[in-house]
Parts: structure tokens; sequence; C-alpha cells
């Protein structure tokens, strides 16, 4: 087999690189696309994110991932802030993409708020809640505010 | 005419057509019959040119060397976080804050809200 010399080292550098590239693969595959499974979360991680032990299995990777980014801010926050982190989660999970796309998008419009304003709205929210059901059922059968399709403009209103 | 003279005038005729040919010509035949032989020399000396000097040869490692490259250079782009934005600090101000989520999508309190801050 007369196969020239500098043919042969393209080919070995071609398996080399093959070889490389799969174990690339194989070491992204287990925490990177699918996400960790939750025994492979430290006690602190399950202890934050318990909430959430039933729906583990059926969250994605990327999303695990961001579960455990959030984890990482839990220390930081006040035991109330904790308390409302961990009370929440479930409903959070269970929300779809496009709910949490615009919860995320209303949250940063108030954050540019003042503080004046933000408490006004928080305080709002507290009469809102003290209504009856049946005219909180009113409210939400009333025509759309304009423009139709946002009626979150009303957070962000001056 | 017998057929002994009649063949001599085609071989004599084929003769003078031969020296009557171009050079160009002369030349591209010259070069097909040595490329020819080099192959059949090439035939003899290494009987069953082997599968390997057919496929391990630059004209088709280097252009399938190239194309895994880019693909894997592709792939790599396409994977990169950045295309995933980490929400996790944005998520984490949304579930401990004050307000509740219900309150950012409750139509009802928009409504109200809304009323209740033109009045």
């Amino acid at each position: 087999m007369a196969v020239p010399s500098h043919d042969r080292l393209v080919f070995a550098l071609l398996l080399l690189f093959l070889g490389f590239a799969a174990e690339v693969h194989a070491g992204k595959s287990p925490t990177e696309e699918r996400g960790p499974d939750w025994t492979q979360l430290s006690l602190e991680q399950q202890r934050i994110l318990a909430p959430l032990a039933d729906e583990w299995p059926k969250i994605e990777g990327a999303r695990r991932n961001k579960w455990i980014g959030i984890a990482r801010h839990y220390p930081k926050m006040t035991p109330q802030q904790q308390e409302r982190l961990q009370s929440r989660m479930k409903q959070w999970a269970s929300m779809t993409p496009e709910q949490r796309a615009q919860v995320r998008d209303r949250y940063k419009k108030l954050k540019e708020m003042s503080p004046e304003k933000r408490d006004a709205i928080h305080r709002k929210w507290k009469e809102y809640e003290g209504l009856t059901e049946e005219e909180k059922k009113r409210l939400r059968q009333a025509p759309q505010l304009h423009p139709a399709s946002q009626p979150g403009k009303t957070l962000t209103r001056d | 005419m017998s057929k002994q003279d009649f063949a001599e005038n085609i071989a004599r005729y084929l003769d003078e057509g031969l020296d009557r040919l171009p050079a160009g010509t002369l030349y591209r035949l010259r070069l097909a019959r040595d490329a020819a032989l080099a192959r059949a020399h090439l035939g003899e000396s290494e009987p069953g040119r082997s599968i390997h000097t057919r496929f391990l040869n630059r004209r088709v490692l280097v252009p399938v060397f190239v194309l895994i490259l880019g693909l894997s250079v592709l792939l790599l782009w396409h994977e990169e976080p950045s295309s995933q934005p980490d929400y996790a600090e944005i998520d984490a101000q949304v579930l401990s804050d004050e307000l509740p989520v219900t309150a950012y999508l409750d139509s009802g309190f928009e409504v109200w809200l809304y009323h209740h801050t033109t009045d």
C-alpha cells in the first residue's frame, strides 16, 4: 500500500479531531443538555428547590439550570423573600413560557418606576385583593383596556 | 487492381495523412500515450491498486476534514449559551417580590387599577 505520508497525516488528524469532537459532545450531554437529576443536586439546592421535587423530572434541561441559578440567589434574600420565592415556585413552573415572559416584561417596567409609584401599586393590589370574588369577576369581564392586547400597560402608566 | 495493390494504396494514403497531422494534435496524442503507459506501468508494479490509496488521499480527505470542521463550528456556535438568555436573576427577583405573580396576569386588577389611578 503506497499511501503518501502527508495523506496519512491528514487522515490521522481527521481521526484525532473526530475523537475530540465525540469527547466534547459526550462530556456535554449529561449536565448541559438534560440538566442534573434531582439526586445530583446538592442537599442545599434540594432544600431550596424542595417545592419543585415532584415536577423536577418533567422540567427540561435549560430550565433545570435556570432553577439552579435561582437557588444561587436564595441565600442573599431576606427570610420573607425566601418564603415568597418558595411559595411561588410551583406556580411559576406550571405557567406557560408566554406567561412568564409577560410577567418578566411587566416586572421590568414596574422596576423602572419611582419607589412611590411602586408602593402605590402594591397598596392597590392589597385593596383589589379585598374585593369580593363577584366584583373581581365583573372586572375581569370588563372590556379590554386600550391598547386592547396589553392590559399590563396600566402598571407602567405615569 | 489486385487486392494487394488496393491494400498498399490504402496504407500509403494513411501514411501520407499521418505526416500531415497538425503539431498540436501530435502533441496531445503523445501526452495521452505517455499517460496511458504510466498508468499501465503503475498497474503492473502495484497490482490491485488498493482501496486505501483510492480514498486515503488529499483530494478526498481534505474536503471531508474541512466539511466536518465547518459543521462542528456551526453546531458549537449554534449551541452558544448566549442564544439562551439567562433568566435566573430576574426570575429570582420576580418570585421574591412583594407583588405576587398573579397580579401581573390578572386582567381584573388591570382594569381596576386603570380606573382607580385615573380618578
